[in-house]
């Protein structure tokens, strides 16, 4: 059973969900999971639910994003979200965790275990890739475009839209045929859902979305990490880069996919996350 | 500064923001303030901030509306709210407090004095009156109708034209000039505000409502109301009409309008009057 919690950083309330709490001091480390822009972590509940069970799991949303406070600056860095994550760290007493992320969050927990090593003991990161430079460029001038907002309501029709492109199309602008997403819609709510997040960080959203790509320019992270890494992706994630060829950039890298169905199998993955933390 | 915590009962966890948490344990009990319905703890933040300077003030969303786990009965009764929020003052160790209810918030915190009255010192009331028989059944109709809800979005449309009808007509759905309201129209952000309320919880939003306006039949319970009670209203508040009767139903009424020229929600000239009053 997921529990709804808030915990006070220098800027404010970070909002999260957390299961395995009764493991508290166990010998595992802590799980920290960080979600995908622009959806808070409630999408990765099924993931903190299934690693709650061996150990203690926190899903914090981005800052931003969800319910959690907004970024005190106008064009953060993915630096400021990794120092942000580092206080929620703090906030919760927490000298050392395991961390996974998966795309902003995959960003945002690479930028700890690279500037915060002893923070991080093991690292999982899911669905990144190498971005190239006008990918970036044009994915981020579409998320800077500020959103419909006024008496007409319109911004009620562009963020349900908006939710069903991001599941169409990569980019969800590009609305053609080279660029549909092999995938399957999802229920009526889960886009309703997506729509609510949309619509009520309008503001904010954009910024964690737009830090993370830009991150790691070309992948020359990747090579400087030193933390135990285990690195995956799902089958409906199109890896920007190539997933061999980015897996190829982390050193002593342990390489994992998930089973090949048209959702993310988080049971499946959890097993091997669970395994490999413990190894 | 409001904070946003959790709280959790048997059902769940329920959400509440809060202020003046350093008066905890204060001389003063504690200030419990409940919303109207459709809405959240949020709307009343600018009435929590000011209260939360003196002493611990404490708004949770009702279930089934803001960040609260819904009910787990579909059509749960007054009393099954303020049973659930007696549990809340459980869940944070309170004895007893000073309650303000506004609307569906009223209706909760009468039924809370009445059945639990060692857990409430004061009351204030806002906003509640004497709906008659046709209107309470006509809205409750209409609260039952489930909003639309696809793969076309209508629900979005839908929301945002029905938080408009809130603020032009009362009731909302009779849309005619003699159901005009006098009061201006709420700005964008309100606007979205609103509807952001409705749509994320669409599924549950009505059970408090529709409980609230069949809380009080014919105003019966107002004069079993055992403690001191401050009753306000808002000049622009439909239920101002009824003001001088309910006042005189109310055992032991202070019965005071708010401010010349402040409208529902006009905390800032409101706070000041609660304020002296619970510490009269």
């Amino acid at each position: 059973m997921l529990k709804r919690r808030f915990a006070t950083i220098d800027i404010g309330q970070v909002h999260y969900r957390t299961a395995g709490e009764e493991h508290r001091g166990n010998g595992r480390r802590p799980l920290i999971l960080m979600h995908a822009s622009p959806f808070p972590g409630r999408a990765l509940s099924p993931l903190t639910e299934a690693m709650g069970t061996t150990r203690r799991a926190i899903a914090p949303d981005n800052l931003g994003q969800g319910d959690s406070c907004a970024p005190q600056h106008p064009s953060p860095t993915i630096e400021y979200f990794g120092d942000k994550l580092v206080a929620f760290l703090d906030a919760l007493g927490i000298a050392e965790a395991d961390l996974y992320g998966t795309h902003t969050g995959g960003h945002t927990v690479m930028d700890v275990a690279l500037r915060y090593p002893k923070r991080v003991h093991k690292l999982i990161l899911d669905g990144i890739g190498i971005l190239r430079p006008e990918l970036t460029r044009s994915y981020v001038a579409h998320l800077r475009e500020a959103p419909p907002f006024d008496f007409t309501g319109a911004q009620m029709m562009w963020s349900f839209q908006t939710a069903r492109d991001m599941l169409t199309f990569f980019p969800y602008y590009e609305r053609d045929t080279a660029h549909r997403r092999v995938r399957d819609l999802p229920p009526a709510l889960d886009i309703h859902a997506r729509a609510l997040e949309l619509l009520r960080r309008r503001d904010t959203f954009h910024l964690a979305y737009i830090a993370a790509f830009q991150a790691n320019p070309g992948g020359r992270k990747y090579s400087a990490l030193k933390v135990p890494t285990l690195y995956t992706a799902a089958a409906m994630d199109a890896i920007e880069g190539g997933f061999e060829e980015t897996a190829a950039m982390i050193p002593g890298v342990e390489v994992y996919r998930y089973p090949q169905t048209s959702a993310v199998d988080y049971a499946a993955g959890a097993i091997k996350f669970a395994a490999w933390l413990d190894s | 500064m409001v904070k946003r915590r959790f709280a959790s009962i048997d059902i769940g966890q329920v959400h509440y923001w809060t202020a003046g948490e350093e008066h905890r344990g204060s001389a003063k009990p504690p200030l419990v303030l409940l919303h109207a319905s459709p809405f959240s703890g949020r709307s009343l933040n600018a009435l929590t901030e000011p209260m939360g300077q003196s002493r611990w003030a404490i708004a949770p969303d009702h279930l089934g509306q803001g960040d609260s786990c819904a009910p787990t009965l579909a059509e749960p009764p007054v009393e099954y709210f303020s049973d659930k929020m007696i549990a809340f003052f459980d869940a944070l160790g309170i004895a007893a407090a000073d309650l303000y209810g506004t609307h569906t918030g009223a209706h909760v915190a009468i039924d809370i004095a009445i059945r639990h009255p060692k857990r409430v010192r004061r009351l204030i009331l806002d906003g509640v009156g004497l709906p008659n028989e046709t209107l309470k059944n006509e809205y409750v109709a209409h609260l039952r109708e489930r909003p639309p809800f696809d793969y076309t979005g209508a629900q979005m449309m839908w929301a945002f034209q029905t938080a408009q009808d809130l603020y032009l007509f009362f009731p909302y759905y009779d849309r005619d000039t003699v159901h005009r309201r006098k009061r201006d129209m709420g700005s964008p952000s309100d606007l979205h505000r609103r509807a952001l309320e409705l749509l994320r919880n669409l599924r549950t939003y009505h059970q408090a409502y529709i409980a609230a306006f069949e809380a009080n039949p014919g105003g019966r319970k107002y004069p079993l109301i055992p403690q001191p009670v401050l009753y306000t209203v808002a000049a622009m508040d439909g239920s101002a009409a009824a003001f001088d009767q309910v006042a005189k139903m109310i055992a032991n009424c202070t019965a005071r309008r708010y401010p010349e020229g402040a409208i529902a929600g006009d905390y800032g000239a409101a706070a000041p009057m609660f304020r002296d009053w619970l510490d009269s």
